[in-house]
């Protein structure tokens, strides 16, 4: 819990969290610290050394032969030490660390045991330092990147890689202490250790017995101390005579006349193996605050004693027992940083500060850790298990009644110290209900920023879920007074204070622990009557994925030029750069500012930018954003450079970044690289021209004067022509390049744009989508009212239609026509046509009474003719046969009359014409001039006229295409609707004219010439086109007869040699196995394909009936992308629901986890396929939260 | 039988590059066209459609462009999804489609000399979304591969739809004239 400061080489980090700036990236967010040299982002562990008395260290030899055993017979490898709290696991990792001078970590150093980056920091730093990997912290400082744990596990590798080099057989042990302490990132291992290590390096770790998410691909073994073991009790044994012999503990007993030996057989025996026991009660001797003979009455086990001692000491101090010694004693323990006496007195609102200050420093020292000196000395619990045990975190049943009774009452004091400290901050910000106003101001870094940093957790303690919860919701408008204008409507305010003060790592932190709060309602079965916290789940899954989608769109020219303005400083921009996500992204940025940095920024973003080239995946961007950031690096960094070179994979990048550097360095030319591919530049000034041109700024260069609109003028002109860019980053991007352009008056009006468009999210589309499905399924449970307040959430007018439109598809019949008149209303009033007209075509089911009573017409006439035949069409098919000729005719005529358009819509309308209609098409597709429409419309009617069976008049309209595509398709049609109509000699007579095998095979597999089928397809030699035709087959005959189509397309699939085409033409087979009913079939194949087609084929192969659901789930739960796994759960959503045999909650909250580590689009792409385990779950109130959830993220990160 | 859905018309000989699909894909181009097309100067002519709903998801696609090819020398695209599909010219005069299926592309090619210079010639490139690839030439077919290759993705950022250039870069330009470009995806 205590980090010291002592001499240069162990300053504590205690700060760095505090300013933080965030990075997300690949999986999960990382938080990035200020650059730190080496030494101060070690963690010393001297203060703990000495706190830990390792000079009275004693045994543990037995251990100390164990890890030799497992590091002489593994290459590599995680050694777990697991054991109940106070066996002695710090000391012993403390001991070993010291002696064998192991890298090392001790959870309880990080002043947030949360914050991973402080962890991978220290441990990195001390490898760098080991084994001089200078290129990894240049100047010997460590980049902002080094919380990542991408970094740390290239440091890793390099260490093995610099091991191999110099001392090679010298095996590299990281001692980690107090796994368990810290919680794992969804995803992760515990303080992101990888899971798989080099050659000849390993990871020894110590945790609780309790289960670790640690998931490793190397050799794993697990020791176990015991406490009643014999070599644990050996070593307490050897461990007492020592401290007997001691002269301060020999002097007392002596006095006593207590005899050494005794002491020590009753302390081994009394302390059950558990060391921590003999520290209390060791220090309780020395002081004299016990006897030695008094040992016969000690209560067996650490959480007796601290039952007895405790109940004595409330026994014996009843007076101040209850306004000083117990708030103190649970303040102390629920804190979560040391702290002082002072601030430990408000906090637990101490009426006597002397007597606290007695307690500390003379009766509890035994129990505390104290650090810092004179007015900063600063108190925490010596060891967890206190806290754990004022928690009422105990092991019952070791207690007795009285004790337990005891402990319930401390649980209760404890979790009311919590909500004393919350309230302590809620009140100094000026109120929840209010919309803590003063937290806006100084008010919130009170007590050097604690109630920011831990606030939560100290509600979290307290159980106020609903305080919680109404914290992270809390909103500010812009428009309230001293905001600074934004692209959002309003801000979230635990976020925008966060973001205030760069401490993004810490929101974050906040965001987590809320979520698993919400996690934490017991499931339906268990607890009916509990609130669904389901959409409060949701809420959270948005806010993580919607901070991590803001970050980093923000273009590196445009920090340029807001420099240039006086609009940014430098430093800003410097620190702007690293919250970009993007490792390429964040390069680009970096090595565009270096040149306008100077001094200590200057170098700052130097190292920064080295940190973020390393980090550019390996390859062709990794090689460009190194010479690019060589151009502005200065020859001093060269070597750098080129060890990130050396270690590039692929020899042309390696080489061409080498030859880069070369240029720069070396007088005369430079040897041109030699590559096998023609594409590949071979001269590095050339390859480094090619490369700008695809940099971000690159492709904004290509948008450069696409579409510029001289009506406009000023500022306008130069947003208005980039908003044919509908993607924030790429129009903020062209913006830029324009404002470049711009006239100078308007060019900071031009740069603010730009800058308020990069910090869009952009996903307005998927929203609405998003909304309109959850508007449907609340229809469809029949919660209309509900479902219509969701759709008039919907911010414009599209969605809204699309909504109503969705909820009436939904609704029974009395309420049905009215809604889609509404419907109706609101799409007939939508500017664009063509959004009208195809928002009218894909709702034509609802629209028939419209077509009927004569409502429809005035909205149709404001169409174009090509939308109006094309929605009457569809209106067609839904309605009565009478009806549905006099609408086709209708549309016919409409078609024929619009040259423009009409013929567009032709096919369409052809495609579904009754025969009394087909004469009448006829003329139509003939009237049509432009060839392609005429063909296409051909190719349906041939089609529409084979299923009359009208071979002849099918052919004949065969016989008026040009376009091969267009002639083949109707030539396919016509003989496919012969086939149907049971004209099996004139389809196989067509068929023979097919010039695709396949198409042959299928058609004279409809005819019933299963043999001629299967002819053609044994006349394929090659086995993809083959497994092609089979299917083809397979899918025309019903299975029967000798041969099985399916099944042979199945076992030709080894055939084909090519990985890439294999991977294809399984996906083909899986796919109609599942149709086909054999969906075990069908996952075995997918089983075997890579990953990103393994995805694809899990989302597609339907149905999964019993066993394959299963199956599926595994399938996918093996997929190592998480948005990816993430996105095929969220697609067996439904199934799983209706199998009814799965724990929906749990599969919710999985795919939930592993989306919010995507970008937020992806999680509301996938949000739809979610909606029937949410409503299982919470029912329609659920998604009326969920859409709330949705409407306020769009809010606060539009 | 696939159904196709036009998403993109480009008229240039009409002296726009509007979308007469009704999408509203529209052609942005620095260059303006007139009555004879849209020119095309082998350096750095292109026409630019930015993603679309209507550009996601294709399934399969079907392009067709009228054109005038003046010169070839090397690799002339005709259109590109950026990571969907391409449509292109081979120095040799060859047609070549290919569609972005498995991270990889998959490539039909015509023999070679089937495009001439300095005449109008209207061609075509179909996949199905399944299993067929076709390339054609004034009306003939040139070239067909039968293969089961998947869907093909949507046009995407950062490059979209280019007509007569390279997304990535200004390379592989066209030299000559386009009258008119359609592109369908599969019907949804």
């Amino acid at each position: 819990m205590t980090v010291h400061a002592e001499g240069a080489g162990s300053i504590a980090v205690g700060g760095d969290a505090i300013n933080s700036i965030f990075v997300t990236g690949g999986v999960n967010q990382f938080f990035v610290g200020q650059y730190e040299r080496l030494a101060e982002a070690y963690l010393s562990p001297r203060a703990l050394y000495r706190e830990l008395r390792l000079d009275e260290y004693t045994g543990r030899d037995w251990l100390v032969r164990e890890i030799d055993s497992f590091l002489s017979s593994n290459d590599r490898g995680y050694l777990l030490i697991e054991a109940e709290a106070g066996m002695g696991k710090t000391a012993f990792m403390a001991w070993i660390a010291r002696e064998r001078k192991y890298v090392h970590h001790f959870v309880r150093l990080m002043p947030d045991v949360n914050d991973l980056g402080v962890a991978l920091r220290n441990l990195s730093a001390q490898l760098i330092r080991a084994w001089d990997l200078r290129s990894m912290a240049v100047g010997g400082v460590l980049g902002a990147n080094a919380s990542r744990p991408d970094f740390f596990t290239e440091v890793l590798y390099e260490a093995a890689d610099m091991r191999d080099a110099t001392r090679p057989g010298e095996p590299i042990v990281i001692a980690v202490d107090g796994l368990n302490e810290t919680a794992a990132l969804p995803f992760q291992n515990p303080l992101a250790l990888p899971s798989e290590l080099p050659d000849g390096v390993y990871v020894l770790a110590t945790q609780r017995t309790t289960h670790l998410p640690l998931v490793v691909n190397t050799p794993r073994r697990v020791l176990r101390i015991r406490p009643d073991s014999p070599e644990n009790l050996g070593d307490i044994r050897a461990y007492l005579h020592r401290m007997v012999g001691a002269p301060d503990l020999a002097e007392r007993l002596a006095a006593s006349g207590a005899a050494p030996a005794d002491v020590v057989d009753r302390l081994a025996l009394w302390c059950g193996g558990v060391w921590l026991v003999l520290r209390y009660v060791l220090a309780e001797l020395r002081t004299g605050a016990r006897s030695p003979s008094e040992l016969s009455s000690l209560p067996i086990g650490l959480w007796q004693y601290y039952a007895r001692f405790w109940r004595d000491w409330q026994r014996a101090h009843e007076s101040t027992w209850a306004g000083v010694d117990l708030p103190l004693l649970v303040a102390l323990t629920a804190a979560q940083e040391p702290l002082t006496l002072d601030l430990l007195c408000e906090m637990s609102r101490c009426p006597d500060p002397g007597r606290a200050a007695d307690l500390v420093g003379d009766a509890w020292r035994p129990f505390l850790h104290i650090s810092g000196e004179g007015t900063d000395e600063r108190y925490a619990a010596f060891h967890d298990s206190l806290g754990e045990f004022m928690a009422g975190q105990v092991d019952a049943s070791a207690l007795s009644s009285a004790e337990r009774f005891f402990v319930d009452r401390l649980s209760v004091a404890q979790r009311e110290a919590h909500r004393r400290v919350a309230e302590r901050y809620l009140t100094a910000w000026g109120e929840l209900p209010e919309g803590l106003p003063r937290l806006r101001g100084d008010a919130a870094a009170m007590d050097d920023g604690y109630g920011l940093r831990h606030l939560v957790h100290h509600l979290v303690h307290a159980s106020e879920d609903a305080v919680l919860h109404s914290l992270m919701a809390l909103e500010w408008p812009r428009a309230d007074a001293g905001d600074e204008a934004g692209p959002s409507p309003a801000s979230n305010a635990w976020y925008e204070v966060h973001r205030a003060r760069r401490e993004f790592a810490g929101y974050a932190l906040d965001v987590q622990r809320a979520w698993s709060r919400a996690e934490q309602v017991p499931d339906k079965a268990a607890a009916p009557a509990a609130p669904r916290t389901v959409a409060l789940e949701l809420r959270y899954a948005l806010i993580a994925s919607s901070v991590d989608s803001v970050a980093g769109n923000v273009p590196s020219e445009l920090l340029l030029l807001l420099i240039d303005h006086g609009m940014l400083t430098a430093a800003q921009a410097l620190e702007l750069t690293g919250e970009m996500s993007d490792a390429r992204a964040r390069a680009e940025s970096l090595s565009a500012l270096v040149p306008r940095l100077t001094g200590p920024a200057h170098a700052e973003a130097v190292r920064e930018a080295l940190a973020s080239v390393q980090l550019v995946p390996d390859g062709y961007w990794r090689a460009g954003e190194l010479l690019r950031l060589a151009q502005v690096a200065g020859p001093e960094h060269h070597d750098d450079l080129r060890r990130i070179a050396g270690g590039m994979g692929r020899p042309y990048e390696r080489d061409i970044a080498h030859r880069g550097l070369d240029a720069l360095s070396l007088p005369g030319p430079v040897a041109p690289v030699l590559s096998g591919d023609a594409h590949e530049p071979r001269d590095p000034a050339e390859f480094l021209e090619q490369y700008r041109r695809r940099t971000r700024r690159g492709v904004a260069t290509l948008l450069i004067g696409l579409d510029d609109d001289p009506a406009a003028s000023g500022a306008d002109r130069h947003v208005a022509s980039s908003g044919f860019v509908r993607s924030p980053r790429w129009r903020a991007e062209l913006l830029t390049e324009s404002a470049r352009t711009a006239p100078a008056e308007t060019r900071e009006a031009v740069l603010r744009a730009a800058l308020d468009i990069s910090l869009l999210v952009g996903d307005r589309q998927i929203l609405t989508t998003t909304m309109g499905s959850i508007a449907a399924c609340l229809a469809a449970t029949g919660a209309v009212d509900m479902a219509l307040a969701c759709a008039s959430e919907m911010p414009d007018a599209e969605g809204l239609a699309r909504a109503l439109f969705a909820i009436a598809a939904e609704t029974g019949e009395a309420v049905r026509p009215g809604l889609t008149r509404r419907a109706l209303d609101v799409a007939a009033a939508l500017d664009d046509p063509a959004t009208r007209g195809e928002l009218l075509r894909a709702n034509a089911a609802g629209l028939v009474p419209m077509a009927a009573d004569g409502s429809l017409a005035p909205v149709l006439a404001d169409l174009p003719g090509g939308w109006r035949a094309a929605v009457l069409g569809a209106v067609a098919v839904h309605d009565e046969p009478a009806q549905r000729v006099r609408l086709l005719a209708d549309a016919l005529d409409i078609a024929l009359a619009s040259p423009d358009d009409g013929g567009a819509v032709l096919a369409g309308l052809v495609a579904v014409a009754p025969a009394g209609l087909l004469p009448a098409a006829r003329e139509a597709v003939a009237a049509v001039h432009d060839r392609e429409r005429h063909d296409a419309a051909a190719a349906a009617l041939a089609a529409r006229l084979g299923r009359e069976g009208r071979a002849e008049a099918a052919d004949e309209v065969v016989g008026t295409i040009r376009d091969p595509y267009w002639r083949m398709t109707a030539e396919f049609g016509a003989a496919s609707g012969l086939a149907a109509a049971g004209r099996a000699d004139q389809a196989a007579e067509l068929a023979a004219r097919l010039p695709s095998r396949h198409w042959r095979a299928e058609v004279l597999a409809s005819a019933g010439r299963t043999d001629s089928a299967y002819a053609v397809a044994d006349g394929i030699a090659e086995p993809s086109g083959r497994i092609s035709a089979l299917l083809r087959i397979a899918s025309a005959a019903p299975p029967g007869g000798d041969r099985d189509g399916l099944e042979e397309a199945r076992t030709t699939l080894p055939a084909i040699t090519d990985p890439v085409t294999l991977g294809q033409a399984t996906i083909a087979v899986a796919l109609a196995l599942g149709r086909r009913g054999r969906a075990g079939d069908a996952l075995d194949l997918v089983r075997m394909l890579p990953d990103i087609e393994r995805e694809n084929a899990l989302t597609r192969v339907r149905p999964l009936p019993g066993e394959a659901l299963a199956v599926a789930v595994l399938l996918a739960r093996g997929l190592p992308d998480p948005v990816a796994r993430g996105r095929v759960l969220a697609s067996l959503t439904g199934p799983l629901v209706a199998a009814g045999t799965f724990d929906v909650l749990d599969h919710v909250r999985t795919v939930l986890r592993l989306l919010a580590t995507g970008a937020r689009a992806q999680l509301l792409e996938v949000t739809p396929g979610l909606l029937p385990g949410l409503l299982e779950l919470a029912g329609p109130q659920g998604l009326v939260d969920m859409a709330a959830a949705v409407t306020a993220a769009y809010r606060w990160w539009p | 039988m696939p159904g196709f859905e036009l998403v993109v018309h480009h008229r240039y000989t009409s002296g726009s590059s509007a979308d007469l699909s009704g999408h509203g894909n529209h052609g942005h181009s620095a260059t303006r066209p007139d009555p004879d097309g849209m020119p095309f100067d082998g350096r750095g002519s292109r026409v630019v459609v930015f993603p679309s709903p209507s550009l996601a998801d294709l399934g399969g696609v079907r392009a067709r462009v009228r054109l005038r090819a003046d010169a070839l020398a090397e690799r002339r695209t005709l259109v590109e999804g950026y990571l969907a599909f391409s449509f292109s010219i081979e120095p040799d005069g060859a047609l070549l489609g290919s569609v972005y299926a498995g991270l990889q592309w998959h490539v039909l090619a015509t023999a070679p000399g089937l495009v001439p210079t300095g005449r109008w010639v209207d061609v075509s490139f179909v996949y199905d979304g399944l299993d067929l690839m076709t390339l054609s030439v004034d009306g003939a077919l040139a070239a067909s591969r039968e293969d089961n290759l998947g869907r093909v993705g949507g046009v995407e950022w950062p490059y979209g739809l280019n007509i007569g250039a390279w997304p990535d870069d200004d390379v592989r330009v066209f030299d000559g004239r386009m009258a008119e470009v359609w592109l369908w995806r599969l019907r949804r």
